[in-house]
């Protein structure tokens, strides 16, 4: 079972790089570089930190027990 | 020997002043004198501007000759201790991540806690940096026309840049670093530790022009009361597992952070937490700082490269700050309980330095209006978003370029 868990991993890893390296971006414009950057990044930037504001909603749910007490 | 030779060589480091270097040393000695002055007669994050100037004084002065004329180590050179030191921890990026250590032991995550939703703006602040980002990759080619048909070097350098406008020093480093920026690093870490202590400085006209009266009067309810211990020590592991599985490039700066806050939160360590918080901080800035001033060296700093850094960095700066302010005005558009718009500006990453400023003016307006614990919010959540986007761009920039 590890071994077949271990092999779907690595066949996904040896995917993405492969996907990578097959894109080639060389030929794009150097702004839609930057607008895909810019795009990307500042989604990725509040998706991470909407990410965090779940986690801390969440674990605003954890009672303190010395409050309690 | 001659007596002739032998003054010549004695007083090598006179005559030198007298060519075309020496009168660069001299230029630069002054640019080290004027961040000395800033530190100790502004107090402008005197911890940092000081052993930077110093370090600038020191790596600028005239070459030691030994007795064939040849250039003998001194305070640069292969073996001079300035280059061992940034060797040793700029060039393996080993400082950025002590330093986030020691922050991260400094930082107290209980308001955030207690008002998550301030977490976007640390988002939302992190506009000028995609902003300059773009904005440089327009003027790069222009003004530095050495680097017109090199994208991959237009690419990094301006990521670096953009990079400035967090107001967060250690991840500057960290991605001109990842980027081998080396010939660019003394005006980008010089122009990111500057702005940062220029906070006081730069910030307060930004929000004012963007803030009516009405708006800087606004007050925000705030009920003292500490966020639950497991709560504390969940909080870093759970954002550095976040991180390092969406951004793997931040991994290293966020994973360095959060352990400094594990150490603190715990609760069973803390004699590592204050030494964290203290010796670990001290030490590491004394390094850092004299590490850094000894890139400004003339050849590297006397430059047009340099002037459009610091311009692009303050622009950047300034669009961070604008970025927060227009998002909580934004936000006041559909919301019953309004923000203070300028809590928004804390959302770059200077911390705690943004937050007191604006502690300072809600003051300065309305005597008892205290939204500093908002903004302290707003400010570790710029601290955490600052690092998100310097791995964001290293991931996608390298991506695009195909750096490795």
């Amino acid at each position: 079972m590890m071994n077949w868990v271990f092999a779907l991993s690595e066949a996904a890893a040896t995917t993405v790089v492969e996907t990578a390296q097959a894109n080639d971006f060389a030929g794009m414009a150097i702004m839609t570089k930057g607008l895909l950057t810019t795009g990307m990044g500042l989604l990725g930037v509040f998706l991470v930190l909407g990410l965090f504001f779940v986690t801390i909603r969440l674990m605003q749910r954890i009672k303190d027990k010395s409050g309690q007490d | 020997m001659d007596i002739l030779a032998l003054l010549k060589e004695l007083f090598s480091g006179v005559l030198y002043l007298f060519t075309l270097a020496g009168l660069k040393t001299l230029v630069m000695l002054a640019i080290g004198g004027v961040l000395i002055y800033l530190a100790v007669k502004k107090d402008y994050e005197p911890a940092l501007l000081l052993p930077i100037g110093f370090g600038a004084i020191l790596a600028n002065l005239p070459p030691v000759m030994d007795a064939l004329g040849n250039q003998a180590a001194s305070v640069l050179g292969s073996e001079g201790f300035l280059t061992v030191l940034f060797n040793a921890g700029i060039k393996n990026e080993l400082f950025p991540i002590l330093i986030f250590i020691a922050v991260g032991a400094m930082i107290d995550f209980s308001p955030l806690m207690k008002d998550p939703s301030m977490i976007f703006f640390g988002a939302a602040a992190q506009f000028g940096i995609f902003a300059t980002f773009l904005v440089s990759l327009l003027l790069i080619p222009v003004v530095l026309p050495q680097t017109a048909g090199d994208s991959n070097l237009i690419m990094r350098l301006a990521a670096a840049i953009g990079i400035i406008g967090a107001a967060d020093g250690p991840t500057t480093l960290y991605v001109a670093n990842h980027f081998k920026l080396v010939e660019y690093m003394a005006p980008i870490s010089v122009a990111a530790y500057s702005y940062m202590s220029l906070v006081p400085v730069i910030q307060p006209p930004v929000i004012r022009a963007l803030t009516t009266r009405k708006e800087r009067l606004i007050r925000m309810n705030y009920t003292e009361q500490r966020a639950p211990k497991a709560a504390l020590i969940l909080f870093p592991i759970i954002v550095t597992a976040i991180s390092g599985i969406i951004v793997p490039m931040s991994a290293p700066l966020v994973g360095s952070l959060m352990f400094g806050n594990l150490i603190r939160e715990c609760g069973v360590l803390e004699r590592l937490s204050k030494t964290a918080q203290n010796e670990l901080a001290n030490l590491v800035t004394i390094l850092l700082g004299l590490a850094i001033g000894s890139t400004m060296v003339a050849e590297n700093f006397l430059r047009w490269d340099t002037l459009l850094i610091m311009g692009l960095g303050l622009f950047a700066f300034i669009f961070d700050t604008a970025g927060g302010v227009l998002f909580a005005k934004f936000l006041n558009l559909f919301r019953k309980n309004k923000i203070n718009p300028m809590v928004g500006a804390a959302g770059i990453s200077a911390f705690p330095m943004s937050a007191r400023v604006i502690q300072k003016m809600a003051k300065e307006e309305d005597p008892y209006n205290f939204i500093l614990m908002q903004s302290i919010s707003a400010n570790v959540s710029g601290q955490l978003g600052s690092i998100v986007a310097g791995g964001m761009v290293i991931a996608l920039v390298g991506l695009l370029i195909g750096w490795r």
